[in-house]
């Protein structure tokens, strides 16, 4: 299930970069931010673990939304927030420190020392 | 240009320093190489700060410091996409990459990245599109690494009218030299050991550094409101002003993806010494590299709010961002730090790759042609000594040629590599056909369509392969995955042969 999701996301992704119109930014920004999720999901496809699954949506919905703002904003010009611009607080919170923060808490969770799994 | 560090002598104090203890760990590192395994693992003997410290050295050229403010510069807030994705990269690399790899070198000898994907896929093609992929990779990466350094260094010690037009030859020497002392002597242990200490300059300059920005921009918002104030920065902080959408997507694309197949940061966790060390490797790493990237963001502001307000000239040349800066703005000792960071940033990206380069020639290659080398300590070192040296000439005599190369490195390594080995050792089914096929997808779409952009522009006078619909990395690396998917799914009965240590890996 999992691989067949990565291979289809891999094809759209595809056809989204070789024809940049055949489909909308927020798909094609939504299906790029599904890649890290699915990739880390089928690594961890037979892990016990409840967490990682609920931690890897919140990834992505993170992602996503950081993306589905900055398109947004492309459109309404530059907004600022505490004299910052907008655009700034999105790509060093939504896309790098709040992921950071996240995926590190996770991993440290989830692992197992022993054994092949995560 | 410069100003010749001779005529600064606490910065040219501080660069000696780090390089001297480069070469006190050289020495140092050299009676602890006596094998093999040592040369090109380290020993399997490094604990969790160090190789957390190597892959980020690894991982951050000197593009980091020179090239990514300069671009910031050139296209604005939308360079960030090329570095936001460390949010996840640290965390990709563990889950996917850092156990199994680890885990596999517990049942086989796995040295290099060829060698864990002979031992995954047991096929002699797959194993050798990888050792082509990864010599593509490295002769790009290190040619242009060692034509920088000879720059940088050319550029500071002001040798241009002392030699002319041997300049550049003289400069890259005495980088070369250092480099090729410690390499050779001390292999990996002084690769990851040096890394370490490099690491610590790198993160030290780049806090120091981005505390003076703030100082001299008056903060976030200052810098903010003097960039919007100006007509001449338009742009700046639109996510898609300056670039198409689809370059900026491409960007977060292969730079969060696309690390799963850079050598230079994979080979780094065949030489963790305990698996429970892994424990804290997001954290550590993911943190070391957002703060060694304070510098991108924070010079990257400064620069364009102080040309906004007229305390600084318009760049003619964008690269020339940092240095600007620190010359004109930052005390000389701090600004020696700096320097040494920029140095050290270049030589650890330069070493890694001189060892993967090195452990290629001689035990990837003889060993697919049926014809291993017995004595791999002594034939690495002298290999490492030709890798470098045949680098270095490339770069010489084909320097735009080597700076193309290298500006696309990354992503030929991406493309070509991480479907196979990110997919490849998480899913068994993925067989040696899928993964040979992935390999020479990635190989030949990123090389076409890199040399197909770089003619057109050159052609029609377009501003690069950022005026194009998408960066051709972002579209071989999809390329790379979508093959590696269909052919899995069209059957590939070699996948069931998988020995069982392998497979319990794999699996999970």
């Amino acid at each position: 299930m999992l691989a067949a999701l990565l291979t289809g996301a891999s094809w759209l992704i595809l056809v989204g970069f070789l024809w940049p119109g055949a489909m909308g930014w927020l798909a094609q920004a939504l299906l790029v931010s599904a890649m890290p999720v699915l990739l880390i999901l089928l690594s961890c496809a037979t892990s016990p673990s409840r967490l990682l699954p609920v931690a890897m949506t919140v990834l992505w919905i993170l992602l996503g939304s950081s993306w589905a703002a900055l398109i947004w904003l492309d459109g309404v010009g530059v907004r600022t927030l505490g004299g910052v611009p907008l655009v700034l607080w999105i790509l060093i919170f939504g896309l790098g420190l709040l992921p950071l923060a996240l995926v590190s808490w996770v991993y440290l969770a989830t692992f197992r020392s022993s054994g092949p799994g995560p | 240009m410069m100003v010749p560090l001779l005529e600064q002598p606490w910065l040219m104090a501080v660069l000696a320093l780090s390089l001297v203890s480069v070469l006190a760990i050289g020495l140092w590192s050299g009676g602890r190489t006596r094998t093999a395994k040592d040369f090109f693992v380290a020993g399997r003997s490094v604990g969790l700060w160090v190789i957390a410290m190597a892959t980020m050295t690894a991982a951050f050229s000197g593009f980091v410091f020179l090239g990514g403010p300069g671009l910031t510069y050139r296209i604005g807030v939308a360079s960030l996409f090329i570095i936001v994705p460390v949010g996840f990269t640290s965390g990709l690399l563990c889950w996917l990459l850092a156990k199994r790899l680890r885990l596999l070198a517990d049942v086989e000898e796995v040295f290099t990245i060829p060698d864990a994907l002979s031992v995954r896929f047991n096929s002699r093609l797959t194993t050798a599109l990888g050792s082509l992929a990864i010599l593509v990779g490295t002769l790009g990466y290190l040619g242009a690494q060692l034509l920088a350094l000879g720059i940088l260094i050319e550029s500071l010690l002001g040798t241009r009218h002392l030699f002319g037009e041997w300049s550049l030859l003289v400069a890259m020497s005495i980088g070369l030299v250092v480099l090729l002392f410690y390499s050779v002597i001390g292999g990996m242990v002084a690769g990851v050991y040096t890394d370490l200490v490099q690491g610590a300059v790198m993160l030290v300059g780049s806090l120091l550094v981005f505390g003076q920005t703030l100082r001299v921009g008056g903060g976030i918002q200052g810098m903010a409101s003097s960039i919007l104030a100006s007509d001449g920065m338009a742009g700046f902080f639109e996510p898609f002003g300056r670039v198409p959408f689809s370059v900026a997507l491409g960007f977060f694309f292969v730079f969060g993806v696309g690390v799963l197949g850079q050598p230079q940061m994979v080979h780094k966790f065949l030489m963790l010494e305990r698996i429970d060390q892994l424990r804290w490797m997001p954290l550590v790493l993911g943190g070391s590299q957002v703060v060694c990237l304070l510098i991108w963001v924070g010079i990257g502001l400064v620069v364009p709010a102080l040309v906004a307000a007229g305390r600084m000239a318009p760049l003619d040349n964008p690269d020339g961002a940092t240095l600007q800066f620190l010359l004109g703005f930052v005390p000389e000792t701090l600004a020696g730090v700096v320097i040494a960071a920029a140095v050290a940033a270049i030589m650890s990206t330069a070493d890694s790759f001189l060892n993967i380069g090195a452990a290629v020639l001689v035990r990837d290659v003889p060993r697919l042609l049926g014809r291993p080398v017995r004595r791999q300590l002594a034939a690495g070192r002298v290999a490492t000594v030709i890798l470098a040296l045949f680098a270095a000439s490339l770069a010489l005599g084909y320097g735009d040629l080597i700076a193309l190369l290298g500006t696309f490195a990354f992503g030929t390594l991406a493309a070509a590599l991480a479907p196979a080995l990110a997919v490849g050792m998480s899913w068994s089914r993925v067989g040696p056909a899928a993964a040979s096929a992935s390999i020479a997808t990635g190989l030949v779409v990123n090389l076409g369509l890199e040399i197909w952009t770089r003619v057109q522009t050159v052609s029609e006078g377009a501003s690069g392969a950022l005026s194009g619909a998408a960066i051709p990395s972002a579209v071989a690396l999809s390329a790379s995955f979508s093959v590696l998917g269909l052919v899995t799914w069209l059957g590939d009965k070699r996948a069931e042969a998988l020995p069982e240590a392998v497979r319990e890996i794999v699996d999970g």
